[in-house]
């Protein structure tokens, strides 16, 4: 602690405070526009004066010292206070009666009342606003210029659009070199708006909507303003307006906290709502995952929850049509249905697909009735067509197949590795910590990718092998490793067990062998292992490029045999982290959705196991080996699945090869769909459920990170849906069970109970923000690292797994391209949620193929060409984008269609072994041109940002501004 | 053999209203038809949600009034609301209204006078044989009178 002086009166503070922060935890409101707790002290509002040894001084830069006098509030600091105000106000007009921003929370407001200020002298600035983005404007006029939006974007999320051009008379924001907003390299990540302290960097969303007053044409509102300010000069009557008008809309508009429903980061947020209006969704300094980060979808990608096209009563097919049902008949049709078919073809007959956007407590409660209700093991989840090989290679090596640790591991490793992912686009906000540790701390960037992305471009290094080769590429780095003596040698002596055993097996893995079979020369592979050499810590990072390859569970048993090898696991800074797709992909795998695992991973074949369930069910545990989802495909066909239960799963879409899977649907006895739309796996369904949205949901979630974090309901579910939590557990009675839960806080205390995983975790200690990374003791300790003591294996050592490279089963020469394939920012999977978003549909209309341009030339294709691709599975068709991101004869199909380009349509349902997920990225294609009707349209327009040239830059300059010839150093 | 069905059945129509009604709302078509414009206007102007935000949060604005106007304030503006009101309701509505009436003559005869040129004492006893002007005087003399009798402020 520090001791120091306020005004006279001696006071304490933790050590390394500044003044700023302990003036505010000593309860003294300083003005302060620039600091942020998730930014720092940008120096920019010059606001926060304090008088320290006689000289006027900026609090939130001034470090406290023991002894030292602060005084903040004598006439002298108090005017240079007043001064500084005035500064700022000739910025921003106070209209705050009329403004959205007026919620209680504007800090200028605030803080310009505090001081009771009366009177301003604006200064309009000569630029207007720019509203050409989708989501988000900018109003010069508004703008403060205190830089915590080129800050955020710079120095946070690194997304490096923004800055503050401060040699134009006045300075303003500029995107890229002064381009329109929509127009610019901005990936409308939103953490701009969520950090500005006033109303100039808003979401549209919010705009015009919030305020009572606001909604009027700007010309309107600018002159109503004038002729007001005009009238009544003194500022009182505004506060006092103002302040009415704040208090007056507290009531209607609702804040509640959530997570992210699209991909498994794990974002919270406190999403703002009027009635079932989306006002706005704001990351907070509280959230634990993301901080003020968002990406596109999570920030702005919520039309879809008020979409008329939701379902919002039950269907049930009547031949060649659906006919509304009531929840009672449609219910006891569905359980009629099950029971007759458990009963004529037994229990194993029915296969159960649990929904990875639901929440822990419904993935439980799906597991749950499958095997108490239904009696069967066949209970699967989407992990399977992408994490389920991940947590393989984990399972093998360190005995818990899930990441090690947690994204400020990441940021703080000295090496990070992605390999087979595209971080930027498909989890875009732990990319932003990936790109932090690299601008800020100098980490280095090692990416190893057929496709060239965006952190690609930022690598130190960065290897293109061919597409599915990894495997040979790792091990024979691992082998380079362990050639020249850099293993870790007392790592593998103390924490490991099978290292001769591997060492021998990488014998054949020399480094001309993968030259030969990954396209990479010996001395980029030399350079990627002395990279691991040189840093003393290091994460791997990686996805579907490396999981949905026949070779998937090897392959990311490779990455893990590497960070051994290299002593990079079970301590800070390390570890291997598979990044998982959807918002509760972990959370429904860790909560027993897979056949072989009840909750917690724990062995459905164990007995002592199976007792603690059935103790806790009252009910025995089937024994019988379950089926995955991809194998439940196969079972119906030959005829031992006869129905089955998917719940938020467009199965159609998902696997690989869509006309097998429809073929399967039609054979089917009965579907039931529980789903917010009617999707294509739905059209098959006898009986439609329409399920509820996260947004109305109440529950957990478990991110990438194991960490369990609350989403409350912001409103209720939509029409008639009802939440996958109220369906089961109706269903489940009418089936006969006695399930009695007062709600799904219920469900977790069972969890706990039967869960040595979970047994600390409760909905009270996942209060708001809170979080618990698991496993979470009973006393309700969490695990932010994992691996620390020991590895999760009997002998507490992790194994080296050999694994051995196959070559792909061969394919017919005419199919003479490689189809990679994958998500985009703008848009999750086939597109059921985000091509409802104008906003979205606005930055990328459809799906393309990349072509390479070399490519292009040589078969003479154009930008905005309508091709086919042909593969031995199907076809698929879409717009030809000409691309340097590809190379040679690979091609890039995008995820995002569910019609005649939906990337299923060509994948071939080849598996990994021990996953059974299928190959989807091993694909092979011919190409066809097709004539386009009407003029070429390219289908990535102008208004897409990826691939413009950033400016980077360190933070928002602040020098730049200070060197201004009109600059005023504070006090002065 | 389940084939896709790619179609929703289309949504009811809403809940309809009770039988007996329907004769009144047929004769009030027209009326309700202007009520429910005049809804969707004040609805998209935002004045329904102003108004029904501030009935919601009465007691939040109050207490924001109360927080934010001093106290003496407060009490002066009630009591100036107070003798407004009271003065207006002693006034007696037809004097109030003869009053009233002539003050725009009295308007146009004071513009005029201003132009004439400066007055002596005798022009100043001979407009006082005016009887408008000599009824004028005797009006303002009463109520000087009036404003100075004791218990009058």
């Amino acid at each position: 602690m520090v001791r120091f002086e306020l005004d006279g009166h001696s006071r304490d503070a933790p050590d390394g405070s500044s003044i700023l922060a302990a003036l505010r935890a000593q309860g003294h409101e300083l003005p302060s526009l620039c600091y942020h707790p998730r930014l720092g002290a940008l120096q920019t509002c010059d606001a926060c004066l304090v008088q320290v040894d006689g000289r006027i001084v900026r609090a939130c830069a001034t470090p406290l010292r023991e002894g030292l006098r602060v005084d903040a509030s004598s006439p002298l600091v108090r005017a240079a206070q007043s001064a500084a105000m005035d500064r700022l106000l000739q910025n921003h007009e106070l209209a705050c009666t009329v403004c959205d921003k007026n919620n209680g929370d504007c800090e200028l407001h605030n803080a310009a009342l505090r001081m009771n200020v009366r009177r301003q002298d604006f200064r309009p600035k000569p630029y207007a606003i720019d509203d050409s983005n989708p989501f988000y404007l900018y109003n010069p006029n508004q703008c403060i210029l205190c830089g915590r939006c080129v800050e955020a974007c710079q120095d946070v999320v690194v997304n490096e659009v923004l800055h503050i051009d401060w040699s134009l008379q006045p300075p303003r924001v500029v995107w890229d070199r002064g381009v329109p907003i929509d127009r610019s390299s901005c990936v409308s990540c939103g953490a701009c708006s969520t950090v500005c302290p006033v109303d100039a960097m808003m979401e549209k969303r919010i705009a015009g909507r919030a305020a009572h007053f606001s909604n009027f044409a700007p010309a309107t509102r600018e002159r109503l303003v004038r002729w007001t300010k005009n009238a009544v000069p003194d500022l009182g009557p505004l506060w006092l307006s103002s302040e009415i008008e704040a208090a007056s809309r507290r009531g209607s508009i609702r804040r509640t906290k959530t997570v992210c429903t699209f991909c498994g980061v794990g974002c919270s947020f406190e999403v703002w709502t009027r009635g079932r209006e989306v006002l706005k969704v704001l990351p907070t300094a509280e959230s634990p995952a993301n901080g003020i980060m968002s990406c596109v979808k999570g920030k702005f990608g919520y039309d879809f929850v008020n979409s008329p096209e939701r379902l919002t009563e039950p269907l049930v097919r009547d031949g060649d049509r659906f006919v509304p049902a009531s929840w009672d008949a449609a219910l006891d049709r569905v359980a009629t249905r099950l029971g007759e078919i458990r009963a004529k073809y037994g229990p194993d007959s029915i296969g159960v697909i649990a929904t990875c956007t639901g929440t822990d407590e419904e993935a439980y409660l799906t597991q749950k009735f499958a095997r108490q209700v239904l009696g069967t093991n066949n209970v699967d989840n989407c992990a399977r067509y992408c994490q389920a090989p991940a947590t393989t290679g984990l399972f093998r090596t360190v005995g818990i197949g899930a990441d090690p640790g947690t994204m400020a591991d990441v940021e703080a490793a000295e090496l990070v590795m992605t390999i087979g992912s595209n971080t930027a686009e498909a989890h875009p906000v732990f990319a932003g910590r990936i790109k932090q540790g690299q601008k800020l701390r100098g980490h280095k960037l090692l990416v190893v990718d057929p496709r060239r992305h965006e952190l690609a471009d930022r690598a130190d290094l960065y290897l293109a092998p061919r597409s599915g080769t990894d495997l040979v590429l790792l091990n024979a780095v691992a082998r380079y490793i362990i050639d020249q003596g850099w293993e870790a040698r007392e790592f593998i002596a103390t924490r490991t067990d099978g290292f001769e055993k591997f060492r021998d097996a990488l014998a054949p893995y020399t480094l001309a062998f993968a030259e030969q079979v990954t396209g990479i020369p010996p001395a980029d592979l030399v350079r990627m292992a002395e990279m691991f050499h040189a840093a003393k810590s290091a994460c791997a990072l990686w996805a579907m490029g490396i999981t949905q390859h026949q070779n998937g569970s090897d392959t990311s048993t490779a990455i893990c045999n590497l960070l051994l090898v290299t002593g990079n696991f079970g301590r800070p800074g390390t570890g291997g982290y598979p990044l998982r797709g959807h918002c509760n992909v972990q959370g429904v795998s860790d909560f027993g959705c897979l056949p072989p695992y009840l909750p917690g991973y724990q062995k459905v074949d164990d007995p002592a196991v199976r007792a603690r369930f059935e103790a806790e069910w009252g009910s025995p545990v089937p024994t019988r080996k379950g089926l995955t989802s991809t194998e439940m495909v196969d079972a119906i066909l030959d005829g031992r699945i006869r129905a089955l239960y998917i719940l938020g799963e467009d199965k159609v879409l998902a696997d690989a090869d869509e006309a097998k899977v429809a073929r399967a649907f039609e054979k089917l006895e009965l579907l039931v769909v529980q789903e917010l739309f009617l999707t294509r796996t739905a059209e098959y369904a006898d009986i439609v459920l329409p399920a509820a949205a996260s947004l109305e949901k109440e529950g957990t979630f478990v991110s990438t990170e194991r960490r369990l974090q609350r989403l409350y309901p912001a409103f209720p579910p939509l029409g008639h849906s009802r939440t996958d939590y109220d369906i089961l557990v109706d269903l489940a009675r009418r089936m006969g069970a006695r399930w009695q839960y007062s709600g799904p806080s219920d469900v977790l205390d069972e969890v706990a109970r039967v869960t040595p995983t979970f047994a600390g975790a409760s909905f009270a200690r996942l209060e708001g923000f809170r979080s618990l990374l698991w496993p979470v003791a009973p006393d309700g300790t969490d695990t932010p690292v994992l691996h620390t003591e020991r590895f999760n294996f009997p002998d507490g050592k992790a194994h080296f797994f050999p694994v051995a490279w196959a070559e792909p089963a061969p394919v017919a020469p005419e199919y003479d391209l490689m189809l990679d394939n994958g998500r985009l920012l703008e848009h999750f999977h086939w597109g059921n949620l985000t091509y409802r978003d104008p906003g979205l549909v606005h930055k990328v209309p459809s799906t393309f193929v990349e072509v390479p341009t070399e490519l292009a030339a040589e078969r003479g294709l154009r930008e905005g060409d309508r091709v086919r691709l042909r593969s031995p599975t199907g076809a698929a068709i879409a717009r030809v984008h000409v691309s340097d991101r590809v190379r040679g004869t690979t091609l890039f199909l995008t995820l995002h269609d569910r019609g005649e380009g939906a990337v299923n349509r060509v994948t071939s349902d080849v598996r990994d072994g021990p996953t059974t997920t299928p190959d989807y990225k091993g694909t092979r294609v011919r190409l066809e041109r097709l004539e386009a009707p009407g003029p070429l349209v390219s289908p990535v327009p102008e208004s897409n940002p990826h691939g413009k040239p950033r400016i980077a830059q360190s933070g928002v300059r602040v020098e730049a501004k200070w060197a201004r010839p009109d600059y005023r150093p504070p006090g002065s | 053999m389940a084939r896709p069905i790619r179609t929703r059945p289309e949504p009811d129509g809403a809940g309809s209203w009770p039988e007996e009604l329907a004769p009144d709302l047929a004769a009030s078509a027209a009326s309700l038809r202007e009520l429910l414009e005049l809804l969707r206007l004040l609805d998209e102007r935002g004045v329904l949600r102003f108004a029904s935000d501030l009935l919601r949060e009465e007691d939040r604005v109050l207490d924001v009034v109360t927080e934010r106007v001093p106290p003496d304030d407060f009490r002066r503006a009630v009591r100036n609301l107070e003798v407004v009101v009271r003065t207006f309701r002693d006034l007696d509505p037809a004097t109030l209204s003869a009053l009233a009436g002539s003050v725009p003559g009295a308007v146009r005869e004071a513009r005029r006078a201003e132009a004439d040129s400066a007055m002596g004492v005798l022009a100043i006893v001979r407009t006082l044989r005016d009887p408008d002007v000599n009824r004028g005087v005797r009006m303002l003399l009463g109520f000087l009178r009036g404003i100075g009798r004791p218990g009058s402020a």
